[in-house]
């Protein structure tokens, strides 16, 4: 009797090791892969190509009946091609569908009438908002969806676009990769260049800045024929648009933040103003510390940099890098341009926009002085556009680049 | 008993620790990656560089908006030069489709701003990977560019920057210089590197010049304040022409040498290394005979004769009879007639040598190493003159040239 019960278990589990299979997989070519989401109003954001006289019938038939709410949104996908596209004319490996509606999670699934698979999000790399959209409603709503859902990743890409966010989607990059990659890819140099943000704009950065009630940056993205171009800032006062900042401002609030890896600051000779020089940053030391003084509270910012002579675009007689002196005279003209580029942002951040940038003042003082921020928070808004900032710089340049 | 015991427990240390030894040196080599490795189709190789002046090298299509999205606001400065990199496009997928005829393998992206090093930072805007210039072959400078602030503000970013090399070919071109980035070739070879490729033929090509015109001598001739040469290069729809010269007094643009003063030029120098040498048959006006030079002896030096400077120029040619139109008029195999010949292909040496000295007298650029024979052959005559050796000198030497060709084949039997 014993024996047949081992025997009757060793066949049960020999049949389980060969009965088992992968009961709930799912084949990649079975998935459709979302690259990048575009988020338009309702009324921009056409398929192009659409006879105008078929536009009404096309927007009709893309969407549906709604029970609540008016067709705010447009709300567009890329889509990954997994098969092999061997025509030559469409090089494209993507191609786009959209719907119009109110509730993004509600589009998406009406969307699947527009698909012959289901959508996968969890490789969604960019999410890209058009400026109109955002003059509508707060960040907050738009994003909801992508923050509550568990398939979308945190690491996707936020940009804004001022025109119309769709036609990203179906830009065809130069290197023929797939769109939402390249966009996403893009942000990556933001090391290199001074003039994207870069840092905290993922949808991570931005959830957790919503959630604090702190304002948050994104970065800009531009399109002009074939041309695609990051630069720039879009800044936000908790979840409403404030507006751009430009690639000049961006830098000086790199500056601010230490966040730069490498920058790039140019200045005109101090000898002969139609000559350029650059100046390379490769290290830097940067201090941003409050100080309370009675009442008042003023920020100081101490900046170490270290870097190379990038370019001299003057005659090497009359600009001699060999002499030291005249090095000395770049270093300081180069620690005036950081000053002021970084007074320009400070202006255009308290007396433009009027907004304290991703709270880092804010959280500067409240870490270092936890006493005045208590008796101030309340109206640090009102506060912040007159808190004086003390600057100062020191430049030194490490190498000069050229021989004799 | 107990020195054995110490002895042992001595040991057992040493092993213990040689055991660990080896063991962490095991795990480091199995462990050890590459931590800063970057693949090669992470990498966006600019292999051209193209710079215009500001408002040029847009093609028509291309609307407004482009210019403004392209670039970013400047501090100082202005717009005043365009800068367009070649990129090759590494798709795997594109090579594995056939590469077929005309098919793209490089694009273009460009911006405009006036500090070179800036405008390349900017440009990782338009990129999505980091851009390499470390393969970088060719730069095309548009006159207008090079009108504009001279030369050594566009070069000067590509002789400090450690990433750029040295033997970087630089060309200058009449016309816009971005249409060359755009140019698709029949071969479907990158044209950046058609270009460079290109100008390697200078040795059997004389209307070439390609002495000296590397990024290296570029930024050695600036250095030394003497004049600077760039090969010529024109685009006319979809026919790229490398021929001529462009001459810089310093850094300054001054104008170009046809591709006869080039080879002028080459002989004066002696660095041709073949050359086809033609003139008319003085008996069948119209017929050309062509002479094909193997080898040469070429002396260029400098004389005194008081205050009065002079050279002379003695070459010997060797060669063969690379072609008579007229030939079966002709008996090569006749010495005379062989003897004519030679005279005939000097005499036009030497016409082709004096055009190559008035073409650069009359532009008072200093090409064909003049002023450094003298430097080396009459170093107290030269610190003398050295400051006013272009402007004023150096259009009213002389020159006596001496030709001696040598038909060694004719390339024909009977």
């Amino acid at each position: 009797m014993a024996k047949k019960k081992i025997l009757a278990c060793m066949m049960l589990i020999c049949l389980c090791m060969f009965t088992a299979g992968c009961w709930d997989r799912r084949e990649l070519q079975e998935r459709n892969f979302v690259l990048a989401v575009a988020i338009d109003t309702a009324d921009a954001g056409m398929k192009p190509g659409v006879n105008p006289e078929q536009e009404p019938e096309v927007k009709r038939v893309e969407t549906f009946v709604q029970p609540h709410g008016t067709k705010r949104y447009r709300l567009s996908l890329q889509l990954l091609k997994l098969g092999k596209n061997g025509d030559g004319k469409d090089k494209s490996k993507t191609y786009v569908i959209s719907n119009t509606g109110d509730s993004m999670f509600e589009m998406a699934r009406d969307m699947l009438g527009q698909s012959s698979k289901s959508l996968w999000f969890e490789h969604v790399q960019v999410i890209i908002i058009s400026e109109a959209v955002l003059r509508q409603t707060g960040l907050g709503e738009i994003l909801d969806f992508f923050k509550r859902d568990s398939e979308m990743r945190s690491r996707m890409r936020v940009y804004v676009t001022p025109g119309e966010a769709r036609p990203f989607l179906e830009y065809i990059p130069p290197n023929k990769e797939a769109g939402g990659m390249y966009l996403s890819n893009m942000i990556n140099l933001h090391v290199k260049n001074l003039h994207v943000p870069g840092k905290r704009t993922e949808l991570a950065s931005i959830i957790q800045y919503l959630d604090s009630n702190s304002n948050l940056v994104m970065n800009r993205i531009e399109m002009a024929d074939k041309v695609v171009k990051l630069g720039g800032l879009v800044l936000f006062k908790k979840d409403k648009f404030i507006g751009y900042v430009d690639e000049y401002a961006v830098a000086g609030m790199k500056y601010i933040f230490g966040s730069e890896k490498s920058a790039i600051v140019t200045i005109p000779c101090p000898d002969h103003p139609d000559h350029q020089v650059i100046f390379e940053l490769f290290r830097h030391d940067t201090r941003l510390r409050p100080h309370v003084d009675g009442d008042t509270i003023y920020f100081t910012l101490d900046i170490n940099m270290y870097g190379n002579i990038g370019e001299l675009q003057g005659d090497i007689e009359l600009e001699n890098t060999m002499d030291s002196q005249y090095v000395d005279k770049l270093e300081s003209a180069f620690a005036d341009e950081i000053k002021r580029t970084i007074l320009y942002s400070m202006q255009i951040s308290q007396n433009q926009m009027k907004v304290d940038i991703l709270n880092l003042f804010a959280s500067k003082l409240k870490a270092y002085e936890p006493d005045t921020w208590a008796k101030v928070k309340e109206q640090w808004e009102e506060i912040y556009p007159d808190i004086p900032l003390v600057i100062s710089v020191n430049v030194s340049i490490r190498n000069i680049g050229s021989h004799r | 008993m107990l020195l054995a015991g110490i002895w042992r427990l001595t040991l057992g240390v040493w092993y213990k620790r040689l055991l660990g030894c080896i063991l962490i040196t095991t795990i480091s080599l199995l462990l050890s990656g590459c931590w800063d490795r970057s693949e090669l189709e992470e990498r966006h190789f600019v292999l051209a560089v193209a710079i215009d002046r500001g408002d040029q090298g847009l093609g028509p299509e291309q609307g407004k908006d482009v210019p403004r999205v392209e670039t970013f606001v400047q501090p100082h400065g202005d717009k005043r030069y365009r800068l367009s990199l070649q990129i090759l496009d590494m798709m795997p997928s594109e090579k594995d489709a056939g590469g077929s005829k005309g098919e793209e393998v490089t694009y273009v992206i460009s911006n405009t701003g006036e500090s070179m090093f800036e405008m390349l930072r900017d440009m990782l805007g338009q990129s999505d990977q980091s851009l390499w210039f470390e393969h970088m072959q060719t730069i095309i400078i548009s006159e207008a560019a090079a009108r504009q602030g001279g030369l050594q503000p566009i070069i000067d970013l590509f002789r400090r920057q450690a990433e750029m090399r040295w033997l970087i070919k630089t060309l200058i071109t009449p016309g816009e210089a971005r249409p060359f980035l755009e140019y698709k070739l029949p071969s479907g070879e990158p044209s950046g590197i058609f270009l460079a490729n290109s100008l390697q033929l200078y040795k059997k090509n004389t209307h070439v010049p390609t002495w000296r015109t590397d990024i290296g001598d570029l930024a050695k001739s600036i250095d030394n304040k003497s004049r600077v040469l760039m090969a010529r290069i024109e685009l006319v729809d979809n026919v790229v022409k490398i021929g001529g010269l462009g001459l810089f007094k310093k850094d300054k643009f001054v104008g170009y040498v046809d591709e006869y003063a080039t080879q002028g030029g080459k002989f004066i120098l002696g660095i041709e290394k073949s050359a086809i040498i033609t003139a008319e048959c003085p008996e069948h006006p119209g017929k050309i005979i062509a002479f094909e030079l193997f080898r040469h002896n070429t002396k260029l030096t400098p004389h005194l004769d008081g205050e009065n400077i002079y050279y002379t120029l003695d070459i010997a040619m060797r060669g063969n009879l690379g072609e008579i139109q007229c030939g079966r008029q002709h008996d090569t195999m006749d010495a005379g007639v062989i003897h004519k010949i030679e005279e005939l292909v000097a005499e036009e040496v030497k016409r082709n040598v004096l055009y190559a000295v008035h073409a650069n007298q009359n532009l008072q650029v200093d090409a064909i190493d003049f002023g450094a024979k003298l430097k080396a052959h009459q170093p107290l005559m030269w610190e003398k003159i050295k400051d006013r050796w272009e402007d004023e000198v150096f259009p009213n030497v002389s020159l006596l040239v001496s030709v001696n060709v040598v038909i060694e084949n004719i390339g024909e039997h009977k």
